[in-house]
Parts: structure tokens; C-alpha cells; sequence
């Protein structure tokens, strides 16, 4: 049933043999693939969009690029960024759509610390980790020098300097060619995929801190988009 | 030390020393005058310090309370205080309005020190610091801020607004970190730091927080001694190289000195030593008009005025060796004279009382007659020459012993050894000496005595007489004054390498030996 701008046929990718209750979100598609203007403010957004948009050159913008990239005209943005996601959804010519919870950011060392308060740590759409891993050992054993978290995620970085805030580890610091040599490091703060979330890696103890997830912001007009019963989104595309 | 040494260190104390004093005077007044002007800079500096210490907490001051003002027209902050779900806004209100202000630490807090927003650590928030407000309630400070990648030095000061019933802290402060620091250097050679340094020269103090304590930091100013000891390096070596250079010009300057004045001083030296009575002919001529050239003219006189003394010298030498020359002549020939008259004498006695006897007599005395004719002949001959050319040959002195008469009243004794050797010798010398001794002899007795010639088989004559003898003094004065008998002898003596003996004593007689061998 085609609800809004309805004419295109549905993504391939995407399961054969749907539900009965498919809707459409957005009318379209007016623009081809090969001609979208696809971006996204992570590696996580990017796989994303390049799996909704394929055939589209997916770019990598920062939370700025992203505000100037929707004020530009830009097709199709995935972005898990607060502020871009507000932004979006104050713009009439622009349709927010959230995405599943699929990202976890755990904090991981020898410890096991019952962590709490960490979502407003984030510029992003989280919540509280919905999964909770078993604390054993209360007391603190070691305090780390240092909390390491990869150099592009500025959801990582905030989450370790909320850590060093809240006393659980000396400094922030991103992972560095030397993170490896350094003996001193026992901590991390990992993103990972929701559903492929353990409580420990190898001899370390993973304390789950927020879940987060991205939006599709899409220009009206630009694409269709598809939502099926599942939750299950697609883009349809001008062929 | 010669003439050269001294010119170098005349010249090292004229030049040299006085160079050496001016240099330390300009030294210690250099020094002294850069540690006025260098501390006048430090102290410059010290109050440029506090001055921008003051009015850096001033501007903290000011956005503080710009902020204050504006807080309580914020709706959002509003909410975002009230309403949990707007707390984003509240926990990036604090970056944000760092960011507007300039500043580099804001943090809002609430009444119980809660940290609700942080600019410069902005996951910080919750974190309950009560003290620090409270602290900074009684003015500007440093403080230690918390940031994610470690504590920041933070010139800090506190304000409050308040929201409905809220009441919020605002604490903010600058960054005291090295471009602080060097913005408070107005002179490039001092720096302002905040650690202990080993150059420091200046320290300002200034309250400092950290956790509940209140304590004293200190902004030191410090300059490095590398600079001054630099100067004072540069100065020694300009003054060594000064010294040296004074020091070469010296030993120039004395070289130079010494050649235009040592040498010609060293000529004139040479030229005085070729100076002799006998050689007066050295020419010290000059055309300098100088010290030197009045020396050699006033030496060309000496020697004018010592050609003039010496033709003097010599015609009354020439006069004295004429009459003393003389006076020997009358000596010898009386001497000579002597033995003839004593012959004559005895002639005519015996033919006054014996005429018989007188030929025999005449027999007897005619070799005194013809020794004595003979030694005026070969006197007289000699004197003709005026240079004596001596003749050696064996002497016989014993023979010569035996021609020797003495005057009536008189003894002659003769203790003649035939053993005696005969000398070589020229026997008009011989007999001079023998004539001069008993002559001298016959005088010391006056008309009565005994004269004793003795002669050994080793080579000696000893003429002794029995007069007045001579004291120390007298003999000490015998053989002085050309023409006289002593002097005579010794002279004669000396000639033939003899050597000569005297014993005397007064009213005891002298007793001459003279050994020829």
C-alpha cells in the first residue's frame, strides 16, 4: 500500500516477502542514485548509508559539514549527532527518521564498575545500555592511567573524559600508535554492534555504558522511504 | 738588567698598569651600571607583572559579571535548570559561553558545589567542589582546573546570579600557561615563570588553591645569567685583547727605543773602551741633537781636553826622565869616581910618608885603577847610547867583590866563597848593582864602620854594613824615587831576574842579599 508519493518499486535488498502492512514514509524518488548526495557523520552512519543508499558515493562530514550539507540540499544524511538531528527536524523541507538501537559503547578493563549517569555525557541519541553485564567485584581494583577511546568517535572521547570526570581513570587519551607498547593502559571505551555485545573480551570485563542509534534524515522529495512492519527501513530510488 | 729590559718595563708601567687600572675601573663601572639599569628592569618588570596580573583578574571580573547579567535572561538555561530532559543545553552552556567570553575555565555551579556545567571539562558535571567557590569568595587565584587531559593553571575569580530560587556559582578564570607567561614578559631578556629558577631575580606572590587549601604561588621572574656573564666574557676579552695589544706595542715601542737609543749608547760604549793615553784618535763626532748626541760631544771634549793633558804628561815625563836621568849619570860617576879617588888619596899618602913604597903600592892598586877607568869607559859609552844594550856574559862576581874599596876609618871585609858560581849577565850591570849597594853602605856609616861582602856557593851576594840601619818606614820608602841607589838596584835586579832581600833594623845596620840564581 502506497501511502505517500508512491511509483517506485521496492529495494531488492530488502526482505521478498514483506508483511502485509508496509508503509511508505516519504514520497519519491525523484533523484537517481548514482546522482544523490549521500553523508554521514560516522563509519557506523556510512555502512548505513551505503547500505540503504547503494549505488550512491556515501561522504564522511563533520557535525559543522553535516548542518552545512543539510543547508546545502543534501540528499540523504545518517548521523547519530544531537544537534544535527534537531536541526534536521526543524527544517520543514527535511524528514527525520530514527533508526534502530544498534550501537553499544561499553567501557573495558580488568575492573568491573557499576558505571551510571553517562547519557548526558553524549552529543549523540543515546540511552542508558539496555543490556547490563553481572558486577562480581564492586570495589575498584585499579584505577587506569589512562582511558583510551579511537580518535574518530567523538562519542568514545566524550564517554572517556565522563569517566575521568567521574575519577574512573587519570586522563583521556585517543588510541595512538603507542597504545599497544603502553603498559600502563587497561582501559577502553569500545563501540560495538548491540547485538554482538558480550560482558567480557578475553581477560577483560566490558561495563555496557549507552546505546545508541542513528537518524535517517532524508530531503523531502529527494527519495522514498519504506517501513516495514519490522521496523525495517529502505530507500526507493529513481532507477 | 740592560738598557732594553728596562725600557719594556718602563713602558709596562707607563703603558701597561695605567691600561690595567682603566680597564677594571671601566669593568666595575660597567657592571655597576648594568646591574642599576638591569634591576630597574626587574623591577619595571615586577610592577608591569602585577599591573597585568591585576588586570587580567579585572577582564575575569568583567565577563564574570557580563555573564551574570545575562544568565538570568537565558529561558533554555531556565528549563534546562529545571527539567531533566533539557539538560544538553545545560551541560554545553558552560563550553559555549567560555567560548563567547574568552575565557578558558567556566564553571556553573550550584549552592551545594555541584558542578553543573563545565566548560573546560564538560563531563565533569555533577562532581561535588564546594571549596572552590568559597575559596575564591575572597579574590582573584590560581587554581588547578580539571580537564580531561590533566590539570590547567587557571588565574580564577568567582561570581554569582541567580535564577528564580537558584543560585548559581560562576567560577572562570585565564589560563596561566606559557603564552600567558610570555605576554606578561615586556623585556625579552627576562622571563616570567612559575617554577623555582636558579636565575630568579624577582618573585611575585600570588594565591594559589589547590583542593581545600589555600596557599602562596609565585611568578618569578628570572633572567638568565648566561647574558651577563656573557657581557662580562666580552668585556675581559676586549680588555685582554686591548692589553695585548698595548703589550705588542710596547715591546715595539721599546725595541724601536732601544735601537735608536741602546745602539748608538753601545757604540758610544764600544768607542770609549778603544780609549787609551796611548790611543786618543777615536772620533765622537755627531750631528744628533738629542741626549745622545750631547753625550758623544761632551765625550769628543773629554777626549780633546785628555790629547791635550797627555802632550802635557808626556813632555814633563820626557822633563822628568832628562833629570832623573841625570842625576843617575852624576850617581855612576861618582860612584864610579869612588875608587879612584880613594887610590889617589892612598898614592899620596904613601908618597908623602913612604915614596919608596909607592911603586909597589902602584902595582898593587893599578887593577882598582884600571876596573875603575874601565867602568867609566864602558859607562860613559853606555850613557852615549842612552838606550843600554846589555852584553851577557860569565860575571865573575867575586872578582868584582874584590875591586871594592872603602874610605880610611872603614873596614872592608870580604867573605868570598870560590865556590860561587859565575853568572850571565852584563858586567857593567853587575857592577853597578855592587857600586850602588856600597855606596849606599859607606853612606849609612857615616866615617866609621865595617862593610861585609859575602858571596855562597848557591849564587848569593850579601853587602852588609854595620850603620844607621832603616825603620819600616824608611825602607818601605827606599826603593822610591827615580835616580837613587836602592831604586836603582831593584831595577837592575829585576833585569837580570834576580831577586833582592833586605834586612834592617835601627842602629843595627842593612844587610842587601841578592840571589842571581
Amino acid at each position: 500500500m502506497c501511502v505517500l508519493g508512491c511509483g517506485h518499486t521496492v529495494s531488492p535488498s530488502l526482505p521478498a516477502s514483506p508483511p502485509a502492512a508496509v508503509s511508505v514514509v516519504l514520497a519519491g524518488p525523484a533523484v537517481a542514485a548514482d546522482s544523490l548526495r549521500v553523508a554521514a557523520t560516522d563509519s557506523f552512519g556510512v555502512d548505513l548509508a551505503s547500505h540503504l543508499a547503494a549505488g550512491a558515493e556515501v561522504s564522511v562530514v563533520t557535525d559543522r559539514r553535516a548542518l552545512d550539507f543539510i543547508d546545502g540540499g543534501g540528499d540523504v544524511l545518517v548521523t547519530d549527532r544531537a544537534s544535527v538531528i534537531r536541526y534536521a527536524s526543524s527544517r520543514a523541507d527535511y524528514a527525520t527518521i530514527a533508526l534502530p538501537w544498534d550501537r553499544q559503547y561499553a567501557f573495558v578493563s580488568v575492573s568491573q564498575l557499576p558505571i551510571e549517569n553517562v547519557v548526558d555525557a553524549v552529543h549523540a541519541d543515546a540511552r542508558p545500555a539496555a543490556e547490563r553485564c553481572p558486577v562480581t567485584v564492586i570495589e575498584r581494583t585499579l584505577t587506569p592511567a589512562r582511558v583510551l577511546y579511537p580518535a574518530s568517535d567523538s562519542i568514545a572521547r566524550s564517554l572517556a573524559e565522563r569517566l575521568v570526570g567521574l575519577n574512573l581513570a587519570q586522563r583521556a587519551a585517543p588510541i595512538g600508535r603507542d597504545a599497544l607498547s603502553d603498559t600502563t593502559v587497561s582501559a577502553y571505551i569500545v563501540a560495538r554492534p548491540i547485538d554482538s555485545a558480550s560482558c567480557d573480551i578475553g581477560a577483560l570485563h566490558a561495563v555496557p555504558l549507552v546505546d545508541t542509534r542513528s537518524h535517517l534524515i532524508v530531503r523531502r522529495g529527494a527519495v522514498g522511504v519504506v517501513a516495514d512492519t519490522t521496523g525495517r527501513i529502505r530507500l526507493e530510488i529513481a532507477p | 738588567m740592560s738598557f732594553r729590559t728596562r725600557l719594556f718595563i718602563a713602558f709596562g708601567l707607563i703603558a701597561i698598569v695605567p691600561l690595567i687600572g682603566l680597564a677594571i675601573g671601566v669593568r666595575r663601572e660597567l657592571e655597576a651600571r648594568l646591574t642599576t639599569q638591569y634591576q630597574s628592569r626587574v623591577a619595571a618588570l615586577a610592577a608591569v607583572t602585577r599591573t597585568d596580573l591585576a588586570q587580567t583578574s579585572a577582564a575575569v571580573g568583567d565577563r564574570l559579571a557580563s555573564l551574570r547579567d545575562q544568565l538570568p535572561d537565558d529561558e533554555r538555561l531556565r528549563a534546562a535548570l529545571r527539567e531533566p530532559g533539557q539538560r544538553a543545553y545545560l551541560l554545553d552552556y558552560a563550553g559555549q559561553a567560555m567560548r563567547m567570553t574568552g575565557l578558558d575555565m567556566l564553571q556553573l555551579q550550584d549552592s551545594a558545589g555541584r558542578i553543573l556545567s563545565s566548560g573546560q571539562f564538560r563531563n565533569e558535571y555533577d562532581r561535588l567542589d564546594p571549596s572552590l567557590p568559597h575559596m575564591l569568595d575572597r579574590g582573584a587565584a590560581l587554581v588547578n582546573a580539571r580537564t580531561p587531559d590533566g590539570p590547567r593553571l587557571v588565574l580564577a575569580r568567582v561570581d554569582s546570579a541567580r535564577i528564580g530560587d537558584r543560585q548559581i556559582r560562576l567560577v572562570g578564570g585565564i589560563a596561566v600557561d606559557s603564552a600567558f607567561l610570555d605576554r606578561l614578559r615586556t623585556d625579552s631578556t627576562l622571563t616570567v615563570s612559575l617554577t623555582a629558577h636558579q636565575d630568579a631575580v624577582a618573585e611575585i606572590p600570588f594565591p594559589f588553591i589547590s583542593g581545600d587549601s589555600l596557599s602562596t604561588k609565585q611568578f618569578v621572574i628570572s633572567h638568565p645569567s648566561t647574558d651577563l656573564e656573557a657581557l662580562r666574557q666580552s668585556v675581559d676579552r676586549w680588555f685582554v685583547a686591548a692589553v695585548a695589544l698595548v703589550a705588542i706595542a710596547a715591546t715595539l715601542g721599546a725595541v724601536i727605543l732601544a735601537a735608536r737609543v741602546g745602539q748608538p749608547l753601545a757604540t758610544l760604549a764600544a768607542e770609549t773602551e778603544r780609549l787609551d793615553l796611548d790611543r786618543l784618535d777615536v772620533n765622537f763626532a755627531t750631528t744628533r741633537d738629542d741626549e745622545i748626541g750631547t753625550l758623544s760631544r761632551g765625550l769628543g771634549a773629554l777626549v780633546k781636553r785628555l790629547r791635550s793633558s797627555t802632550v802635557r804628561l808626556k813632555e814633563a815625563e820626557r822633563r822628568a826622565t832628562i833629570g832623573d836621568l841625570s842625576r843617575q849619570v852624576t850617581h855612576d860617576i861618582k860612584n864610579g869616581l869612588a875608587p879612584l879617588r880613594h887610590v889617589l888619596r892612598h898614592f899620596d899618602q904613601v908618597a908623602r910618608d913612604d915614596p919608596g913604597a909607592l911603586a909597589p903600592i902602584y902595582a898593587e892598586r893599578r887593577a882598582t885603577l884600571d876596573a875603575s877607568v874601565t867602568y867609566l869607559d864602558a859607562l860613559a859609552r853606555n850613557y852615549a847610547r842612552l838606550t843600554p844594550r846589555t852584553e851577557p856574559q860569565r860575571v865573575d862576581v867575586n872578582a868584582i867583590a874584590r875591586s871594592v874599596v872603602v874610605p880610611d876609618g872603614m873596614t872592608l871585609n870580604l867573605v868570598l866563597d870560590p865556590a860561587m858560581p859565575a853568572i850571565t849577565a852584563d858586567p857593567i850591570v853587575v857592577r853597578r848593582i855592587i857600586e850602588n849597594l856600597v855606596s849606599n853602605a859607606i853612606a849609612a856609616m857615616g866615617t866609621r864602620g865595617t862593610l861585609t861582602i859575602s858571596t855562597t856557593n848557591n849564587g848569593c851576594l850579601t853587602i852588609a854594613d854595620t850603620g844607621r840601619g832603616m825603620t819600616e818606614e824608611q825602607l818601605a820608602h827606599a826603593f822610591e824615587g827615580p835616580g837613587l841607589g836602592l831604586s836603582i838596584v831593584r831595577r837592575l835586579v829585576t833585569d837580570l831576574a834576580a831577586s833582592l832581600r833586605v834586612e834592617t833594623a835601627p842602629g843595627k845596620g842593612t844587610s842587601i842579599e841578592i840571589a842571581f840564581t
